[in-house]
Formats: structure tokens, C-alpha cells, sequence
């Protein structure tokens, strides 16, 4: 998603806020891609399909108030990050018993998973889960709009509403705990 | 410039090995789409948006309505005040009121006296 939207997107939108299910249709299947990962890696898998629901029905009840149109990329992130703090609490305690559950698993097959390189790919993709889960919600944020997600400091801080010298240092902490979480897991950066 | 090098061997590693979030149930798209067949666009003034990270607090209508109140209680009191300020009136002091009726009284007389003698004259 780039910061401003193309005169395609502008026509599908005004098409949604004439009520036209089919222009929100392509409008749901450019985003939606970007929509769930942001989530999946702000939440987590439990309720995903729900809260990727929830963010387009908040979309298609909201585009007819969007003023400007250009950034929609950004209300649509914003929307994304207010779901996913909506459902802070409940995932907290699902990430939890989610983390003890992979846990267990891993002290199972933990000589198997270095066995073969798709292993030790979906081992990696654990770890980075794992590392974004013991972050908090403000930092795991910054770390995927801007580090995963590439968006601009700028806009990351026009989502969080939060000004851009608070963005840097979010990132600097965010960082730095993640490292050496991945450090303490046997990474070697 | 270690450290520059050192973050981004993170960021590498972050994005390489991103969180892949499960594929969604096939029928998710139509579940979605049912759901917004029930529900039309909120029309702007029974929303309120946040755009560009800018939340707008009221509806504009409520403004314009908090400016008229604004306005009609600043004219009750404007009228209050110059009402009052016209309405008020110096008491006057004994001397005073005791001259008026006097010279009243005396200018009244002396039309009278001055009626008489007119009619007095053309007779």
C-alpha cells in the first residue's frame, strides 16, 4: 500500500460510497492481502478472519466520510490498528497460551526441525512470531508498519497518532528487544 | 557504521522470515460480502471519521447549533443590559419634585387666569 492511492482506486471508491458492492469487491481484494498480514502479525491467527471482517465492514460503513480520498491507504491502516487494539486484551491472553502450546511442541520435534531447510524457514518465521508477541502492543506496531510493512515514519506516525520523533524512539526500544530476544533464542545477527 | 550494519542484518532477518498468516476459508469472501449487503454506507453525518489521523470530534451541524445558542444568549443578555441601562431612572430629591409641582401648578394658573381674562376681553 503506498501513502497516496491511484485515480483507479479513487473511481472504485467513489463507486463503494454509490453503494456498489462490486467495486468494493476489488477494492477488498487489492487490500485484503495487506490487511490480514498486518493483523496476523499485530494479533496473531486466533479470530483473523473475523477481525479482517470487522476492518472491511468498518471500511464499507465509513469510505462515504473518508474527505480525503488519496489517503486511503493510510484511514485503512488506521482502521486496522484501532481493530486491533479493540481486541487487545482477549488476544493477549490467546497469544499466551498459544506461546506455552508451540512451546510444548517444539520440546517434541526439536531435533526434526533443524533437519531440513523448510524447517528451519518455519522455525524462523516462530521465532520472528514469537518475538513480536513478547513485545508490547506499541512497539510490536511500529516494527510492522514500518520494518514489515515499509511504510514511511511519517505515516506510521499519522496511523498511531503519535508524533515522528516518538515513532524513531519506539522503533530504537522495539529493535533492540527484539534482538536480543532472537539473540537468546541462538540467532546469530 | 557497525551499527548501521548490525540493524540492517535485523531488518533482513525480520522480513525474511515475516509471520506468513494462515490462508483465510474459502467462503470468506462471500461471508464478508453478506455481511455488507446488510449494511449501507453510513451517510457523513452520523459518522464520525478519523482521517489522516485527524479525528473530528462533532458533526459539523452540532457547531452551527452551539453557535446559534451562543448567539441568542449573548442578545438576552445585550438586551438585558441596555434595557436596564434605559429603564433606569435618577431618583429625585425632595426640592426637586417640590419645584415641578410648583411651577406646574403656577404655569397652569396662570393659562387659566390668562383664558379668563381673553374671554372677559371679548365680551
Amino acid at each position: 500500500m503506498s501513502t497516496k492511492v491511484k485515480d483507479s482506486d479513487l473511481s472504485l471508491i467513489e463507486a463503494c460510497v454509490r453503494g456498489e458492492h462490486a467495486a468494493f469487491r476489488v477494492l477488498y481484494q487489492k487490500y485484503q492481502h495487506k490487511v490480514r498480514s498486518t493483523l496476523y502479525q499485530l494479533c496473531g491467527s486466533s479470530l483473523l478472519d473475523d477481525l479482517v471482517q470487522e476492518v472491511f465492514l468498518r471500511v464499507w460503513k465509513g469510505l462515504s466520510t473518508l474527505r480525503h480520498r488519496e489517503y486511503f491507504s493510510t484511514w485503512l491502516y488506521r482502521i486496522t490498528w484501532n481493530v486491533a487494539t479493540d481486541q487487545r486484551q482477549s488476544f493477549a491472553q490467546q497469544h499466551s497460551l498459544r506461546s506455552q502450546l508451540q512451546t510444548h511442541e517444539r520440546g517434541d520435534s526439536s531435533h526434526s526441525d533443524r533437519v531440513t531447510n523448510d524447517l528451519i524457514l518455519l522455525h524462523y518465521q516462530d521465532l520472528v512470531q514469537r518475538g513480536l508477541t513478547q513485545l508490547s502492543l506499541d512497539h510490536r506496531s511500529v516494527i510492522v508498519l514500518h520494518d514489515l510493512e515499509d511504510l514511511p515514519q511519517k505515516e506510521v506516525a499519522e496511523i498511531l497518532g503519535i508524533p515522528v520523533g516518538t515513532v524513531k524512539s519506539r522503533l530504537f526500544h522495539a529493535r533492540a528487544a527484539m534482538r536480543q530476544f532472537l539473540e537468546r533464542e541462538g540467532v546469530q545477527l | 557504521m557497525n551499527e548501521h550494519k548490525d540493524e540492517q542484518k535485523l531488518l533482513d532477518f525480520l522480513k525474511k522470515y515475516r509471520p506468513i498468516p494462515p490462508e483465510s476459508s474459502p467462503d470468506f469472501e462471500e461471508r464478508i460480502f453478506r455481511a455488507i449487503t446488510q449494511e449501507s454506507p453510513i451517510k457523513a453525518s452520523k459518522f464520525r471519521p478519523l482521517e489522516g489521523g485527524k479525528l473530528y470530534l462533532f458533526p459539523r451541524f452540532t457547531w452551527s447549533i452551539a453557535a446559534g445558542i451562543f448567539v441568542a444568549l449573548l442578545g438576552i443578555f445585550a438586551g438585558n443590559y441596555y434595557g436596564n441601562f434605559s429603564a433606569k431612572v435618577e431618583p429625585l430629591d425632595d426640592h426637586h419634585l417640590e419645584d415641578f409641582l410648583v411651577n406646574n401648578w403656577q404655569s397652569t394658573m396662570d393659562d387659566i387666569s390668562l383664558e379668563i381674562v381673553n374671554s372677559s376681553d371679548e365680551n
